[in-house]
């Protein structure tokens, strides 16, 4: 894109994709460097990290000595630190202090995506927070070390059964997603490449200490994997994958995806998947490509993605600093609205795009809405939750300053929080309601109301 | 006439015109003013009664129930009377003695009891090595082939959704019909039901559904034209006004209903009482959708596979219990499918893994009872797994031609050769 098309707007583009929206001095400052200048700038996080639970320096007991209820308070205690840990995880993400912060949280959570993994099945904290660790360190790194990582992650093992892979007696599930899934794509492998793929991979397991590898259990005869031979390991066997020239666009594609809300054309996808392979898949490299490339610009792109939950939830939290007094709401909201982290439908991970919505899931929205413009949660959403926990803080003045025309509140909310303009006829409504509000209650109250119903449009779902 | 689909969708009886007709045109009055200001009431809100009436097969209904993850058709449908089931799996297969028989060769799990109970009373059929040529052994591809109806290429619409798309008639945005035709009781819209028409709801508990789309009451959503484009934005305006004009009926329909029938108490259970009740409240809807999930069943497979078919197995029979009670149960049909059944030896995690060929049930007093199909051969496999011998579009085209009374070639876009499942 030449320089001279940049403009505020593609700023706030950019910060909504490569993070979960901006307020209006974040995308302000954004603009001012220019787009390569801003994109180069999304890529400096600063050295945060996740939030560490305190119960990691804890011994681990051994599970063997334990007496039938203690195994049983052990499960409870596990369950609950897996909540907490998820419910600081989007504490985090909505705390995030710079938006090249964001953008590593969100490549966080693309991870996540990509390598789905749930807790229905993993029901370990250590290994649920350990993969999450994995994804946050090498959230712009290296695809080719995290693709290796993976196949020896603790929670990865488990939830594709791979603990139960061994000589003999092979388990496909890990080699089958390896391909399918995580690298390649369907149509560039066969079924004999996942039974021997399945045999590389036999033996390769957890102990206390995390990974394992049996050799007892691994299979060690020689294997034929993607026309090639030889007594393959699980790590030879990723080797492998990662020479497939189909591996660079699969991700490219996905992580186009990801960011733009659309397919890339077979030229976009060609050049950026080259530039892909030619680094040795670096994915700092290969986000910096797409968030500069000015198909990521165009108007197919901007406006055109439904939020995903986690975009709407972090992203309203975030940009209007919502203070809740506990996580449990956004768990809560996210699980209505189809995105519980760490509970993804199956290990394909969420569909996305028009799937996000559907009846019910659209009304959700709108309740949360609600919980913002009142102040509180609705009782439908959880009716066990206390008062105390139902309340919801947030304080619109820096959100409209010191505006006080009803006309010009609802035009400055619109031009921070829509990417799609409100119809004429939705924009005279909202302000009728808002001089109505501004009649009978406070005007931080009206002011709150007001974003409650600009929430409900459709275009808050798009970005 | 030609075709009975014609009924269908254009034949209006003005007696067949439910009282539902009524009630959407009184909120319309009432609720939507803004709509008609902008001149552009949807069509479908004109065009409801005419897919409400007509004669033909327009009061059947069609559940289908979606089993996730692949359920292993073997320890299904038993063929106890076969060596190679009992070589071929030492530690998970069915002992000959547990088997509930239905012929010489091949019984249910003992967790189906209730099952056999429906198939003594000539209420269900298995249909046997049911799959598709060149199967596909991952879960979400083989998913999405039993969704679209399309094994060889991609689509964009689900096997219901053309179904919809083709007795509303046309295929433009502006013209749809009632969104309640299609409703999908689970977490979200069933895949199969994406379409031109945008017809579907998705709900869990009809009262909250309810309340929950009341909060938009406030939003303009609904006083905007829809730009009948396809796009984003006209796609979640239409999914805002279905949920506002179906929640009511819904409500209304299920509030109507008095169920005595007890339910398992699981989250099937309640997806099947509150389908139950919908059909008994007399919505139009012609096709209801839910599943049960957690057939992915590779490791520790007997004690996970048992309660699955247990919760299935009792699950339906309440169900066809409370039809019964209503008076519903001649028209209506069920369907179970999975994505594919599993292989034949079992594997080294007291599991089994992805497989291909499977057998089916169909449920209801309109079905033909007993077994359709021999039972594919434990020898002759197709890389370790079973061979299908009946495509499963010939099940989706016996139910749409023969049960909901449309034209099953315009709707799978091939002819495929019906089954004897009806009648």
């Amino acid at each position: 894109m030449p320089s001279t098309d940049w403009t505020w707007t593609h700023a706030r583009h950019l910060l909504n994709r490569a993070g979960f929206g901006g307020r209006r001095d974040e995308i302000t400052s954004l603009y001012k460097l220019g787009l390569e200048g801003a994109v180069d700038s999304l890529l400096r996080p600063t050295d945060r990290r996740l939030p560490q639970p305190d119960w990691l320096t804890e011994d681990e007991p051994d599970h063997r000595k334990l007496s039938k209820d203690e195994r049983q308070e052990r499960r409870q205690l596990n369950s609950q630190r897996l909540r907490t840990l998820i419910g600081d995880w989007i504490i985090s993400m909505i705390e995030t202090p710079t938006p090249a912060d964001m953008l590593r949280a969100r490549m966080t959570f693309f991870w996540h995506g990509h390598f789905a993994t749930s807790i229905q099945k993993v029901k370990e904290p250590r290994a649920i927070l350990a993969q999450l660790q994995l994804f946050d360190a090498m959230a712009v790194g290296s695809y080719g070390k995290l693709l290796h990582a993976i196949v020896r992650d603790p929670a990865m093992l488990i939830y594709l059964d791979n603990t139960r892979n061994r000589r003999g007696k092979p388990n496909e599930n890990l080699a089958r997603e390896l391909m399918e899934l995580f690298s390649l794509g369907p149509g560039n492998y066969s079924e004999s490449d996942i039974r021997d793929g399945a045999r590389a991979l036999t033996g390769w397991g957890i102990g206390p200490q995390g990974f394992r590898l049996a050799a007892r259990r691994h299979d060690s005869d020689k294997k034929t994997i993607l026309d090639q031979t030889g007594r393959f390991d699980g790590d030879d066997f990723v080797g492998i994958i990662l020479q497939q020239p189909a591996c660079a666009s699969f991700m490219i594609r996905k992580l186009w995806q990801y960011f733009a809300g659309a397919d890339p054309t077979p030229k976009v996808l060609g050049d950026l998947a080259t530039g892909f392979r030619a680094s040795n898949y670096d994915v700092r490299l290969a986000v910096r490509d797409i968030l500069r490339h000015p198909s990521f610009y165009s108007d197919a792109v901007r406006g055109n993605q439904i939020k995903s939950p986690v975009q709407l939830v972090v992203g309203t939290a975030r940009t209007l600093r919502v203070q809740v007094n506990t996580p449990k709401i956004y768990q809560r909201m996210l699980s209505l609205m189809g995105q519980s982290p760490y509970q993804p439908p199956n290990v394909k991970g969420w569909p996305g795009g028009r799937a996000w919505i559907d009846t019910t899931r659209l009304v959700t929205r709108y309740t949360f809405a609600q919980m913002i413009a009142d102040g509180k949660i609705p009782g439908d959403v959880d009716p066990q939750m206390s008062s105390r926990q139902r309340g919801v803080q947030f304080d619109p003045h820096p959100l409209v300053n010191d505006l006080v025309a009803p006309e010009e509140i609802v035009a400055e909310l619109t031009n921070q929080l829509l990417t799609v303009p409100p119809t004429n006829g939705e924009h005279s409504l909202l302000t009728k309601n808002l001089r109505e509000d501004l009649a009978h209650l406070t005007a931080p109250a009206a002011v709150q109301q007001a974003v409650g119903n600009l929430m409900r449009l459709p275009q808050y779902q798009l970005c | 006439m030609k075709r009975q689909d014609v009924a269908f969708h254009t034949r209006t009886n003005a007696a067949a015109v439910s009282q539902h007709c009524i009630s959407r045109r009184d909120f319309i009055g009432q609720g939507i003013g803004l709509l008609a200001a902008a001149g552009t009431v949807p069509a479908f809100l004109g065009s409801t009664c005419l897919a409400l009436g007509g004669g033909g097969n327009s009061n059947r209904v069609l559940v289908v129930i979606q089993l996730s993850g692949g359920n292993d058709g073997l320890n299904t449908v038993v063929p106890f009377s076969d060596d190679a089931y009992y070589r071929a799996r030492p530690r998970i297969a069915i002992p000959p003695q547990d088997v509930l028989r239905l012929t010489d060769d091949i019984g249910l799990h003992p967790d189906l009891q209730p099952l056999q109970r429906l198939y003594d009373r000539g209420e269900l059929a298995v249909v046997q090595g049911v799959g598709y040529p060149n199967p596909d052994r991952s879960h979400f591809r083989s998913t999405e082939i039993w969704h679209t109806a399309v094994a060889d290429g991609f689509s964009s619409s689900g096997w219901l959704g053309r179904l919809f798309d083709h007795t509303c008639g046309n295929q433009h945005l502006s013209e749809t019909c009632s969104p309640t035709l299609g409703i999908t009781v689970d977490k979200t819209l069933s895949p199969a039901f994406t379409g031109a028409s945008s017809v579907g709801i998705a709900l869990n508990d009809a009262e909250r559904f309810y309340r929950m789309t009341r909060l938009q009451a406030r939003s303009t959503a609904k006083s905007t034209p829809f730009d009948g484009g396809g796009s984003q934005l006209d796609f979640l305006r239409r999914t805002a006004l279905n949920a506002e004009l179906a929640a009511t009926d819904i409500r209304d329909a299920v509030r109507s209903a008095k169920s005595t029938v007890d339910y398992p108490q699981n989250a099937f259970g309640r997806s099947l009482q509150l389908i139950a009740g919908m059909i008994a409240g007399g919505l139009d809807t012609r096709v209801y959708y839910t599943s049960l999930s957690g057939f992915d069943t590779h490791a520790n497979q007997p004690t996970q596979h048992g309660r699955l078919l247990k919760t299935l197995a009792s699950g339906i029979e309440a169900f066809t219990r409370d039809l019964r009670a209503s008076g519903q149960l001649n028209r209506v049909l069920g369907l179970t499918f999975s994505e594919f059944g599993r292989r034949l030896e079992e594997n080294g995690s007291n599991g089994t893994d992805h497989g291909k060929a499977a057998p089916l049930f169909m449920f209801g007093s309109a079905v033909r009872p007993g077994v359709v199909g021999e039972h594919p051969s434990l020898t002759e496999l197709s890389q370790g797994d079973l061979q299908f011998h009946t495509d499963f579009r010939r099940v989706y085209s016996t139910v749409i031609d023969d049960w909901l009374g449309v034209d099953a070639d315009a709707v799978l876009a091939n002819r495929y050769a019906k089954l004897p499942l009806l009648g």
